[in-house]
This record gives C-alpha cells, structure tokens and sequence, in this order.
C-alpha cells in the first residue's frame, strides 16, 4: 500500500481525535509511523492500525475502514481537483474511475496497486461495481464512495449482496445516489 | 489509551517519539527524491537518445525521398526519347492512313501522347525541384524583358480569343535587378495562360508592385487578375498543391497534369517568395506570387527620362482601362499626359492645344475604335494643324501588327505598337518619334536589318522562297522580318512535322530548320525531307543555339546543308541563304561570297546598333562582352596564325568558327565576315593554308577591331 493512504488515515485519525490517538493506535499496532507518500508500506501495517482502531473503540474493522475512506475523500479533492471538477454528480465521476483516476494513480505513484471494477448502470440514479482485489478492501471502497457522494452533495445508499469476507468470489456493490437535500 | 499533555515526562517522551519519526520521514523523503531524481535523469537521457534516433532515421527519410526524387527526374528524361517517337511516329502514320478509323485511332494516340508528355515533363521539373536539382540564375534582368517576353507568348491566344491584356509595372519597382529571368516568366507565364484558358471575354491584367525593399534586393509581387469563371474558395488553397487537384471538377477547370502551379508555388519558394490566389465565382480570379530579387549593381546609363522631358502626350483610347494602363506606364517619366475617349475628342483637344500654343508632341491612338478610328483621327489631324505643330502619331493595336504596319504607312503614320503595351516598347516607340521630329533632317527610324548589310544581298535573294521552321513564334517572326526585307518571300511552320508536309506541296527554295523541336526536331525532319522523291537537293539550312562542333556534324551528316549559330546574325543568314540558293538572278558562275571580295572590307569594324540588337539593348552587357572578347583574344591570334603556318587547318579552323561567333555578338562585322570566309576555306575540300594576303588582311581588321574596342570599354568605364 502507497504511504499517500498512510497518511490520509493519519490525518483523518488526528483531525478527528488528536495526535495522541494517532500515537497510541501506533504503539499498539507496531507500525512505524514514518509515511512518506511516494513509499510502499506493507498492506499489514495498514490492516494492523485498523485492527487496533477496532480494538480500542470497539467497533467492527470493516466500518473503521468504511469510516476512513470516506473522510479521506474530501481529501483526495483537496490533491487532485482535477479529477472532480469536470463532473457534477457521483456516478459519472465514478465511471471515470478505471480510465482515468486509477490508471493516473498508478502513474504518480509508481508501485501502487489501485483497483479496476467492474460497472453496470441498473437504473438512472444506480450503479452496480463489482470488487475484485487481493486486498479485499471492499468496505474502504465503500466509503470512499460515501465520501464522493458527500463531495457531489449527494447521498449514496449502498448493499452489498456479494462479498469476498463471506465467501464469494467478488464483492457486489449496489449504490443508489440521491440529492442529500431530499 | 492516553490522554495528551496530563504528564509533562510522559509528554515530551510523546513529543521525542514524534520528532524521531518525523526525522525518519524526511531521509526517506530525501531517498525516494533522490532516487526519483536519477530516474528523471535517466528517462531524459533515454529521450535524447530516442531523439537522435528519430532524427537520424528523419534524415534518412529525406534522404530516400531524395533519392527517390532524382530516380523519378532521370526515369522522366528516360520516358520522354521514346515517348516522342512514339507522338512523332503516330502522327506521321496518320497523316498517310487511308482508313479513317485507322486515323481517328492514330489520332487519339498522338493526343494522349503529348498529353503524357506534358505530363512527364512538369513530373521531371517537379521533381528537379524537389530534389533541389535546380539552380537559379542569378544575372541582370529587366522586369520589363519578363513582361515582354510573357505577353509575346501569349499575345495571339489572348486576341484570337477577344481579350484585352495590360500589363503594368509600378513605378516604384527598380527596373534593373538580379535574377533568373526564365524561371520568373515560366512562372508569370503559368498564371497567364490559365489566366487565357480561364477567361471567356474581358480582360487579363499583370501587375508588377513593390512588396518590400532592402539594402540590396526587392520582394516583388507579380499579380494575374482576370475576369474569367472563378475558382470556389475551398478549392483556392489546393490549387498549388501537387497531384491534389486531380479530381474531376479541377481537372476540367485546370487541365493539364495538375501540377503547373505547385511547380510554380516551388519555384517562388525557391526565389524566396509565395504564392497565393483570391477568387469569387463568376466574376475572376487573381494569381499572385512573390519572389526576392537581387537589385543589379548598374546603373541604368541610357535616360529616356531626358528625351521626354516636358513633352505633352495625349491618349486616345475607347476603352477606359486602355487609356488608364497606358497613362499608368507614362507616370514615372516627366511627361504630361492627358486623355481623349474617341477619335472625334481627340481632334478637338489637338486643335484646341494647337491653339493655345501648347501643342502635343505626341498622339497614341488606339486603331480600332467606333466611328472615328485611329487612322482616320490621324488623317484628320494632319489636316486642320499646321505641320509644323502636328503631333508625332503613335499606332496601338492589338490586331494583326501587318496589318496595321501597312495601313499606318500610308496615312504616313511610322511607328505601331502592338498590344499589350509594355512600358518599354512605349518608352521605346515614344523616343523614337520625339527624337525623329526633332532632326527631322536626321537618319530615320534605324532598322536592324537595314543595317545589317541587307543591301549586299538584296540582289541575291529577291524573290526567294524560303519555309522558316520554329516552335517558338517569336524566332519566326524575327527570321521573317529579316528575310522580307530582303525581298524573299517567306512562309513558316511551327512543328517539324508541319514542315515537311509542307515541303512536300513544293514550292521552296530553301528550309530554314530550328534543331531542337518538340515531337519531331530538326535533324529528324529534314531526314524526312531529304527522303522525299524531289526535295532530295532542298537545301536546308539549320538554326540551332547549338554551338559544338562535332554536333554540326552530326547535323551536316544527317542530310543538312548548312548551319547557323543562334542569335543569328542578318548578315550570315543573308549570305548563307544566298550561297544555298543560286538561282535565276544571279550569273550561275559567280560564287556568293568570292575570296577577297572588297565586300568584306567595307562591312564596319564595330556596328554598336547591331550588337545592342543582340543583347537586347543592354550596353552595361554589351562592355562587358567586349571586355570578355579582348581578354579572350588578346593572346590568341599569334596561336592561330601559328597553326595556319603549321598547316593544322582543321584546328584553325574551329578557332576562326569560334572568332565568327563571338565577333558577330558585338556587332564586329568586319571580323566576322572574315573569319566566316577564313573558316570556309578552310573547310573547302582541297584546302590549304591562306594566302599571306589574306593573313595580313585577317591580322589588320583583328587589331583594329581590338583597338576600337578597347577605346568603347574604356569610353564606359570612365
Ligand atoms: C469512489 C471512488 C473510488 C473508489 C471506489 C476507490 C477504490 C479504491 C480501493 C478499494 C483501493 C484499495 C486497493 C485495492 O482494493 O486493490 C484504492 C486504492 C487507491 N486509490 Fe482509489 N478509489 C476511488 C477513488 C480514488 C481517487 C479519487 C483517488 C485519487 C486520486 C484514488 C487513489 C487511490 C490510491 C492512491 C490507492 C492506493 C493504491 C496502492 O497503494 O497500491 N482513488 N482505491
């Protein structure tokens, strides 16, 4: 994993709770904590900071993670507009995802394993991704849609009726945007 | 988990931990940087390599395309020797096919034939150019020679279609300037004939304007603009592209190969110019190209400017932009020009001038114009103004200049100019007749034939019938002038293939033969000739620019007579033809041109008029041919007296050959005449050396004629 979401979780975590926090959840887990965005970091690490976020409020690592991508992309805006002002809604802006955003990515970082999926419209305000990762990072990536929804003013209501972590071969989002407004 | 800040110990080891982590951060922030640096580095040395790479493989490219380019040039060269002989074949089976299916076919084939040549030829120029295989000329050209050139060749389109043609050059443009005068016209003649093609009625207008101008050269801009049928703008800007406008609606409008014009946009390119062509549908179209010329060192030393200084001028002309273009040529000299729309005004203003005790000195009239025409308005004047103020009457006319020449003489009227008017034959023709009313007890109009010894051979040659072949009109006309005048009578073709059908209806004394000749040349056509039952003794006489030796024998081998060099020089041809037709007028013994015959003593030694003839008018030129014959003959008569002694009569004689050619250039008469007749003794079949008489003779008339030209040179240098 590139050390650039390394230190989005980082300042996710102390924006939301404070540098102590941040320092403890890297005792506890052992993770170094000296994140450099051009560097790889093992996906361990990652997983070992969310294990231990878990541990210490309680709540599911799936969520922490869901929490995390969707607070961090606000972020991800901040970095690279260029990838978010040509759109005015959530789903063109995902559907940009695996021609551009991604494969950008993995330009700017040289190493980084970002996803493709795979899109199916079923119906004018859904959109159907399937997640096939080694990583198995499906609830980071719904979040990260949650957050999307948030930058485009939108509301994303999301199902996942497939899921690696139950067995099947690839993770099914169903997303369903709404104006937030409503 | 803990809570910040509660205790400070525990505070700044938190505090130590950041900071240490911080710190590691940064080394590897500096690793990746630094590592990311020598990445760049090498990506961009791999770009540079990649560069050089394609650069290389682009010269390549160019290469190949060069290459390919001089393989197309020397293949087009290739194509075109049997291609005529094919053209040429074609249409002599033709002309003897009884089957008319037969001669439609052979017909069709001769017509494709020279259709492909056109072809292949502007292929070879195209291709020449593009390989860079063409080398301009950088020498003194008149633009207003270019212009005369162009309109000469293409006068007799232009009026047997009806259309009027101006050319004007602004008065701004230098008139003597440096550069390839045959490309130029090549190009200017390009835009005029499609100009012709192109236009149903009305008129075609060459301009010459002044783009820029610095130290030493002038960006000049050449424009066509006729009232012809229009090109459609999205057409416009592939006109001058090569092969592009090879599709059905261009090649009816352009005809052709297609590729006139992108010869003509590389050519501007190559005189460091453009081109360019506006055009609206139906109304006409303007051709324009620009091309830097060098301006010429010298200065104009011959000032029409003096001769027509404060003279009054009145223009007659029904068309208004007659009367403008015409005006416009007169605007840079200090002349003062005025106006007439008809015949009858133009009286009126004569008279009332006449009057008002300003008279014109000069009346330019239009010949064809209604009810009063040029000749009658001339008449009229004569009789209600004294002669004494009567005007000098200049005759402009675009139909037959023969014509005109004889209906002008007998209304007295001396001078005619034919249209299209340039500002050099009307400066020209203005001179002339101011300077003859001024001495009107002085010399008249000098002729160029007159003074080229015509009157030692009238007698020879009156009544001679004479074919005169040349596919160029202009070489017609000038050999016909001087032949008429003579009192020969002269018929021309224009193709080889014309003249030996004509030949054949009989009727000639002799052929006057041009060598190079497209579809059938010279040498070809007198083959014909020759082999024609009755015209086996026809003497035929070639003209050829072609001055190598071993190729006149080629040509006296093939069957032809006798040869003479381009430009040809009066007297020459007067004695050539002559020797070659002894006739009914002359004692059958006495040869043409007799040994010492004192003719050849009287001719003079340097005849300034003669030589200007050849060169176009251009004295500057004229010293520095005469610098060049001194330098070159200084040291060479001892030599060639030398070998006369050693008896190596042949090499002696190609030197006289060569003396005969180089003397008749500079109007050195006296010298040319006799080294011709030097040459031809020595050439006679039982020759020897000449007589010490004739070597005297040959010695005196060398040094005099180096001596007077010395004093000419040096008489221009000062
Ligand atoms: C709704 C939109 C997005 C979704 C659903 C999404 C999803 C994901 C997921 C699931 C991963 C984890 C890697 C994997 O599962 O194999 C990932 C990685 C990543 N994505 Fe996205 N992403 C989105 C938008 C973006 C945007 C806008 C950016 C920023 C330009 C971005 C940059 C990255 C980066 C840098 C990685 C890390 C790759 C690595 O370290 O190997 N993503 N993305």
């Amino acid at each position: 994993m590139k050390g650039i979401i390394f230190i989005l979780l980082e300042k996710v975590v102390i924006e939301a709770h404070g540098e102590g926090v941040w320092d403890a959840l890297l005792e506890k887990s052992g993770a170094s904590g000296t994140y450099t965005s051009l560097g790889s970091y093992p996906d361990e690490e990652l997983l070992g900071l969310v294990a231990a976020a878990s541990e210490a409020t309680g709540r599911p690592q799936g969520e922490i993670l869901t929490w995390f991508g969707r607070k961090a992309m606000p972020l991800l805006r901040e970095r690279y507009p260029d990838f978010f002002t040509r759109h005015q809604q959530t789903i063109p802006f995902i559907l940009t995802l695996n021609e551009i955003i991604h494969p950008e990515v993995r330009k700017l970082y040289p190493g980084a394993e970002a996803p493709d999926f795979g899109f199916r419209r079923s119906g004018p305000n859904e959109l159907e991704l399937e997640y096939r990762s080694k990583k198995k990072m499906c609830a980071l990536a719904e979040g990260l849609i949650h957050g999307a929804a948030d930058v485009f003013g939108e509301k994303a209501v999301i199902e996942q009726p497939r899921c690696m972590h139950r067995g099947d071969e690839s993770c099914l989002m169903v997303c369903r945007f709404e104006s937030a407004a409503s | 988990m803990t809570s910040e800040g509660e205790d400070p110990r525990v505070r700044i080891q938190q505090l130590e931990q950041r900071l240490a982590r911080q710190r590691r951060v940064l080394e590897e922030a500096e690793n990746i940087a630094e590592r990311a640096t020598r990445d760049l580095y090498e990506r961009i040395q791999e770009l540079e390599r990649i560069r050089v790479q394609l650069s290389e493989a682009k010269e390549q490219a160019e290469r190949a395309s060069q290459a390919k380019s001089a393989f197309l040039a020397n293949m087009s060269h290739e194509i075109r020797t049997p291609l005529t002989a094919i053209i040429g074949l074609a249409y002599l089976t033709m002309r003897r096919a009884e089957d008319p299916r037969i001669r439609k076919n052979l017909s069709d084939i001769h017509e494709s034939g020279n259709h492909l040549l056109g072809l292949v030829s502007d292929i070879l120029d195209l291709s020449k150019l593009e390989a860079d295989k063409i080398m301009l000329d950088d020498v003194d050209l008149a633009i207003d020679g270019v212009l005369e050139r162009v309109s000469t060749m293409t006068a007799a389109r232009a009026q047997s279609q009806g259309l009027e043609m101006a050319f004007s050059v602004a008065p701004e443009v230098p008139r003597q300037l440096r550069g390839d005068t045959v490309r130029l016209s090549q190009v200017l003649l390009n835009y005029v004939s499609n100009a012709i093609k192109f236009t149903e009625r009305g008129e075609i207008t060459v301009r010459v304007d002044l783009e820029s101008q610095d130290a030493d050269s002038v960006l000049l801009r050449f424009s066509v603009t006729d009232t012809g049928i229009g090109v459609a703008p999205e057409h416009l800007g592939r006109l001058f592209r090569p092969f592009e406008q090879i599709d059905n609606s261009d090649t009816r409008v352009h005809g052709g190969s297609g590729l006139g014009l992108a010869i003509c946009r590389r050519l501007a390119e190559r005189m460091g110019g453009a081109v360019g062509a506006t055009s609206e549908v139906g109304r006409g179209s303007t051709f324009w190209f620009t091309a830097r010329l060098h301006l010429s060192l010298r200065t104009a030393e011959f000032s029409p400017r003096q001769e027509l200084e404060g003279r009054r001028v009145l223009v007659v002309d029904d068309n208004p932009t007659a009367r403008t273009v015409i005006s416009g040529l007169l605007s840079p000299f200090p002349v003062t020009v005025e106006t007439a729309a008809s015949g009858a005004e133009a009286v009126a203003h004569v008279v009332a001038a006449h009057q008002a005790g300003q008279p014109f000195h000069v009346l330019l009239l239009d010949w064809r114009m209604p009810e009063l025409d040029g000749i009658a308005t001339a008449r009229r004047v004569r009789e209600l103004v004294p002669h004494s103020s009567c005007p000098a009457v200049l005759l402009i006319t675009a139909h037959g200049r023969e014509e005109a020449i004889g209906a002008a003489a007998e209304a007295g009227i001396e001078v005619v100019i034919s249209k299209p008017v340039t500002e050099s034959s009307l400066v020209d023709s203005l001179v002339r007749a101011v300077s003859g009313r001024e001495h009107p007890a002085g010399q008249p109009a000098r002729d160029p034939a007159r003074s080229a010894g015509v009157d030692d051979f009238t007698d020879a040659l009156r009544g001679r019938r004479v074919l005169v072949v040349d596919d160029v009109p202009m070489n017609l006309e000038i050999l016909r002038g001087l032949l008429e005048v003579a009192g020969c009578s002269v018929e021309t073709a224009d193709s080889g293939m014309e003249a030996v059908e004509r030949v054949r209806r009989g009727g000639f004394d002799v052929v006057l033969m041009d060598i190079q000749m497209p579809v059938m040349d010279g040498v070809s056509a007198t083959q014909e000739i020759k082999r024609t039952p009755g015209c086996e003794r026809l003497p035929v006489i070639a003209i050829t620019a072609n001055v190598l030796e071993q190729d006149h024998q080629r040509y006296r081998a093939s069957g032809i007579d006798d040869v003479l060099c381009k430009p040809v020089e009066p007297s020459m041809l007067y004695a050539t033809v002559a020797r070659h037709t002894p006739g009914v007028r002359r004692d059958p013994g006495t040869d043409p041109v007799a040994p010492a015959e004192p003719a050849v003593t009287l001719a003079p030694l340097f005849d300034v008029e003669n030589a200007l003839g050849f060169l176009g008018g251009n004295r500057e030129l004229l010293v520095r041919t005469a610098r060049m014959f001194i330098a070159s003959n200084e040291h060479d008569v001892e030599p060639t007296l030398a070998l006369l002694t050693a008896a190596d009569l042949k090499t002696a004689a190609r030197r006289f050959h060569r003396l005969k050619g180089s003397s008749a250039m500079l109007g050195c008469r006296r010298l040319t005449e006799l080294s011709a007749l030097l040459e031809r003794e020595l050439k006679a079949p039982e020759a020897k050396a000449p007589s010490a008489e004739r070597l005297r003779e040959f010695s005196a008339v060398m040094g005099q004629t180096m001596a007077v030209l010395r004093k000419h040179v040096e008489a221009a240098g000062t």
